[in-house]
């Protein structure tokens, strides 16, 4: 037999022949795959689903072009793009598409209408349409909201006009058509509003599906340089620069606490070595002794571990696979998604990486020990304290606390690295400390004189202390992060002070504000309004926005509950106009007052130079304002669209205002309505986190359950001898509850020191990844915390003891 | 013809400040085809002696000559050479690998010498434990375990064995059927045999007696 293959078979026996230890390691190695994956595919699986969603939504269809409420275009004959681009197109479908005021059961409500030809709509969502002239197809969402069934009356408003129908048909939610949408024939909605059938090819919303032979971004590009589309708004179905933009913006809070269960994971994994390698020392010995190499234990342990690794990233890749799509399942998206090679091999690369590394390491400490030795010392891994370590990092955290040497992101990570390495070393420290306090007690018992010593020197129990320490650590972040999430929504509400807003208005007149001022508005301002904004820091950097909003900053503060911080005056001219930004971007983009920046607030008004002026009191990313509208050069293209209105009764009002203003086409918006959409979609984040959240929290369950098997299976040959020493059942239950309190009290204590740093330091480290959110520790979240670990811990102590209790001595005491 | 050698040999070690010296000034001669016996009271250093005379042990001063050359000036890898072909060990608690069935623990020093392993069942014919080849060692009692760790010794035709305390772990009947087989060995196939044990009736199998007191010769 070659010693290859031999190599090979000594690997699979260490592993067949420890069924327990295996499962227990191919268990946990499965678990780091899944969180590491997880972990780094987050960003992926967010581009994915939003990919998908773009997918599903447009169907076939490849771009769009419509026009909006600040464009002088209106609309677009179909026949010009079929008959001057035939073959880039393999369809060309016209819609006049508009949101309008409906009425059903004397219940007025704003909607979507679709239009076109029915065989265009059939192509745009893949149904078979059959309806009348004066029918139209409303949503299955549509019909359960407002109870509407086929044969109910059905009317609607476009401009000044009403138009009353019947529901003919329901279709379940697909594609483009959803939530309050329903389609209406394009012919007899133009023959109402024109009278005329000369406009059938016309339409304010095209959907290209553009032929395979030609690329979208080519296509666009020739669309953009013709005079004739120049003024519309032309956009792929699929805009990656959106979808990365959003995934990055989920995914980050995500790897915010990425570094410290990265930290975990590593703990994690060496927890593994002593396991594996319990015959490492003894098999080294033997071998030496036979003449071999030290180096054929070495690729034995490399060819076990390797085993290991591959069968743990097949489950860990199937279990992601899982958790992954359960978990968009709560976010309430269906559809498979895959996970990305990328982060697969990324996982793999850092496992094994440390794997090497860690087998490297053990192997060259025992090869400093005799080969004499090896044959023969059995006894328990002795942990060290390392003073010199401890002091050098107390020394590098003391300077940089005070002296700053770096960036905020880069001085929070060593703040976090060095106070997670002192407090853990402290933790170990205190251990001994209160065993030797045990062991001076004058009462002798079975702790003190056996279970003392093993607390001091057991290179286990100390390991079992940080796992412990990392895992509770952990989970109050995650919780933490969780609770974070809840309180986004709270604190967007808690910004937004107008009550109503009456946008879209394409015609603004100052008089408007004093005829609205009759439905019971006790406030009313003019603004500029622009949803969904991009600002470039410079080339590369650059960062999506809900609000940008331009009026008199005085009245500012009216409609936005966010005080102005660091403003400067100096900043404020006429010809250039200033922004102020949250003020987490100024650490995030490192900005300082006087930096110019250039936002895109929409496809008619791109690369606009503003400077920086001063910081909004808030640190969500969603809010922005300028002055633009003061400055001349803008006032013909950044018109006033918006009026924000406090009133004394909402709903009054609100019925006031759709009643008059809707014909012309004006939107009036509830925020508490307007803005749950929005909200859905962080709740839906927060829905998919839980998911993450408990399983993360299993994974160290599992972890801290794992360790105080690994310290049990350390310590059962003393255990037996006890055991056979006459100890019973209560005696062991009571050295087991005593190591269980100093383990506690440990815990508490440190644990509340480092969570109290890492709460402090790690909207820091958040940074680094271009990010910033207040994240810090909550009460209930450490609560939870200590109650979890604790729980774990007593169950895992419990199983302890049971395993005790369930030894064979005279199995256990054969020597082979 | 001396097969291994000592001169002026001594061996101390140090833990922490103190120094303890196990061997003083000890020197012997073990021929080709001897059956020699260590013995002496517990901590006299019969244990470190024979790890020194295999070069499991590093040697505080002196020679250890093993077929004229001295092995302490040995590179690690000149000394596993050595192990690989020249020197066979049998240990008290035997050990065996535990994940690695009878064949395969015997196998072992085989594969490391890049032998094919076609000896094995003689070997196993020899030390009576042929049927029990797919076993575990845990599956084993302890004078089969001690007959398997024998069987590894041998395997790879070793000129000499270095046997510290075989029989001490097993009752007086199998440690009997261990030594005879040792002797076997030594007699038909002249395997020298150093053999390091506290029960002063297996002299009786050695032709050279070796009494350690305090770290010195007495005998």
């Amino acid at each position: 037999m070659s010693l290859k293959k031999f190599k090979y078979i000594f690997a699979f026996r260490n592993i067949s022949a420890n069924k327990k230890s295996s499962f227990v390691i191919i268990l946990t190695l499965s678990l780091v795959f899944c969180l590491l994956i997880l972990l780094l595919g987050m960003n992926s699986t967010f581009k994915d689903i939003y990919e998908i969603q773009a997918v599903n939504e447009y169907e076939k269809t490849d771009i769009v072009i419509n026009y909006d409420e600040y464009s002088e275009a209106r609309l677009i004959n179909k026949r010009n793009l079929e008959e001057d681009y035939e073959e880039y197109f393999d369809n060309v479908l016209s819609f006049f598409n508009l949101n309008l005021l409906t009425e059903t059961d004397e219940e007025k409500y704003y909607t979507t209408l679709y239009s076109s030809f029915d065989y265009e709509f059939e192509r745009l969502i893949d149904e078979d349409v059959e309806i009348r002239d004066n029918e139209v197809i409303i949503t299955d969402y549509f019909s359960t909201e407002h109870n509407l069934e086929i044969g109910d009356s059905f009317t609607f408003y476009i401009f000044d006009k009403e138009f009353n129908y019947i529901i003919g048909d329901i279709f379940e939610e697909k594609g483009v058509f959803t939530n309050l949408s329903f389609y209406a024939k394009k012919e007899s909605i133009l023959y109402g509003l024109y009278e005329t059938n000369a406009l059938n090819n016309f339409g304010n919303t095209i959907y290209l599906d553009v032929s395979d032979d030609y690329s979208i971004s080519d296509v666009i590009e020739i669309l953009e340089n013709d005079n004739e589309y120049s003024l519309y708004h032309i956009f792929p179905t699929v805009n990656w620069e959106y979808i990365n933009s959003k995934a990055v913006d989920l995914s980050s809070i995500f790897l915010g606490i990425g570094l410290i269960v990265l930290l975990a994971i590593i703990m994690v994994l060496d927890s593994l070595f002593p396991i594996v390698n319990r015959n490492l020392r003894q098999n080294l010995g033997i071998v030496n002794t036979l003449g071999g190499d030290s180096k054929f234990i070495y690729h034995v342990n490399l060819i076990q571990w390797f085993m290991y690794i591959f069968i743990s990233l097949v489950m860990g890749v199937v279990l992601s696979l899982i958790i992954t799509n359960y978990g968009i399942y709560v976010y309430g998206f269906s559809g498979f998604i895959f996970i990305s090679i990328i982060p697969i091999l990324l996982s793999l690369l850092i496992v094994m990486l440390f794997v090497g590394l860690r087998s490297f390491i053990a192997f060259r400490k025992e090869n400093l020990i005799t080969i004499a030795s090896q044959s023969k010392d059995k006894r328990f891994n002795i942990y060290k304290i390392r003073y010199p370590l401890i002091v050098g990092f107390t020394l590098i955290l003391v300077l940089e606390w005070y002296f700053h040497f770096f960036s905020l992101g880069l001085h929070s990570l060593i703040i976090v690295i060095c106070s997670v390495y002192i407090t853990f070393n402290l933790a170990s420290l205190l251990l001994v400390f209160l065993a030797k306090m045990v062991r001076k007690t004058k009462k002798n018992s079975m702790f003190k004189l056996f279970q003392v010593k093993y607390l001091i020197k057991n290179k286990h129990i100390h390991q079992s202390l940080r796992v412990l320490l990392i895992s509770l650590i952990s989970i109050v972040l995650i919780f933490s992060v969780r609770s974070y999430l809840n309180e986004e929504i709270d604190r967007f509400y808690d910004i937004i002070g107008f009550d109503l807003a009456i946008t879209n208005i394409n015609n603004y007149s100052d008089d408007l504000l004093e005829d609205i001022s009759v439905y019971d508005i006790t406030n009313s301002d003019e603004a500029i309004l622009y949803n969904n904004i991009t600002i470039y820091f410079n080339d590369e950097k650059y960062q999506p926005a809900k609000f940008f909003v331009s009026m008199d900053i005085d009245e500012y503060s009216n409609y936005f509950n966010m005080g102005i911080s660091e403003f400067d005056d100096q900043y404020v001219s006429d010809t250039v106009p200033y922004v102020l930004l949250p003020k987490n971007f100024k650490l995030v983009y490192d900005l300082s007052l006087g930096d110019l920046v250039t936002l895109n607030l929409n496809y008619l008004l791109e690369d606009i130079e503003v400077v920086v002026a001063g910081y909004l009191d808030t640190n969500l990313d969603n809010f922005i304002y300028s002055n633009i509208y003061e400055i001349d050069q803008y006032q013909s293209l950044a018109k006033i669209n918006t009026v924000f209105v406090k009133t004394d009764d909402i709903l009054d009002s609100y019925n006031g205002l759709i009643q008059d203003y809707s014909d012309r086409m004006y939107y009036i918006i509830n925020p508490d309505v307007y803005f749950d959409e929005m909200i859905e979609g962080v709740e839906s984040v927060t829905n998919y986190f839980s998911v993450f959240t408990a399983f993360m929290i299993l994974c160290f369950v599992i972890v801290i359950f794992n360790n105080t098997l690994l310290c049990f299976y350390d310590i059962k040959p003393d255990l037996i001898k006890i055991k056979v020493l006459g100890a019973s059942k209560k005696d062991f239950l009571l050295t087991l509850f005593k190591e269980f309190i100093l383990l506690i009290i440990i815990v508490i204590i440190i644990g509340l020191i480092e969570i109290y740093i890492l709460s402090s330091q790690l909207k820091g480290v958040v940074l680094l990844i271009e990010y910033y959110k207040d994240i810090s520790a909550t009460i209930p979240a450490i609560i939870y915390g200590f109650i979890i670990s604790g729980l774990v811990l007593i169950a895992s102590y419990l199983y302890y003891w049971n395993q005790i209790n369930k030894v064979q001595i005279i199995e256990e005491i054969k020597f082979y | 013809m001396e097969i291994i050698k000592t001169l002026d040999l001594e061996m101390s070690f140090i833990n922490g400040t103190i120094k303890t010296d196990v061997l003083k000034g000890i020197n012997i001669n073990i021929n080709k085809g001897d059956f020699a016996g260590i013995v002496g009271p517990s901590g006299s250093g019969k244990t470190t002696l024979l790890y020194c005379l295999s070069s499991l042990e590093k040697i505080t001063s002196g020679s250890v000559l093993f077929m004229g050359k001295d092995i302490t000036k040995y590179s690690s890898k000149e000394l596993s050479e050595l192990r690989k072909h020249d020197l066979g060990f049998v240990f008290q608690f035997y050990n065996l690998i535990p994940n690695l069935t009878v064949y395969e623990n015997i196998l072992l020093p085989q594969v490391i010498a890049g032998e094919d392993g076609s000896y094995i069942d003689e070997i196993l014919e020899m030390v009576g434990m042929k049927e029990y080849k797919t076993y575990y060692p845990n599956q084993l009692s302890g004078g089969m375990q001690q007959r398997v760790a024998i069987a590894r010794a041998l395997v790879n035709k070793p000129k000499i064995i270095f046997a510290d305390e075989p029989t001490g772990n097993l009752d007086q009947k199998k440690g009997l059927e261990i030594m005879k087989i040792l002797k076997r060995l030594n007699a038909e196939n002249e395997i020298t045999i150093v053999l390091v044990t506290h029960n002063e009736d297996y002299l009786d199998f050695c032709n050279k007696k070796i009494r350690l007191v305090d770290g010195h010769i007495v005998k």
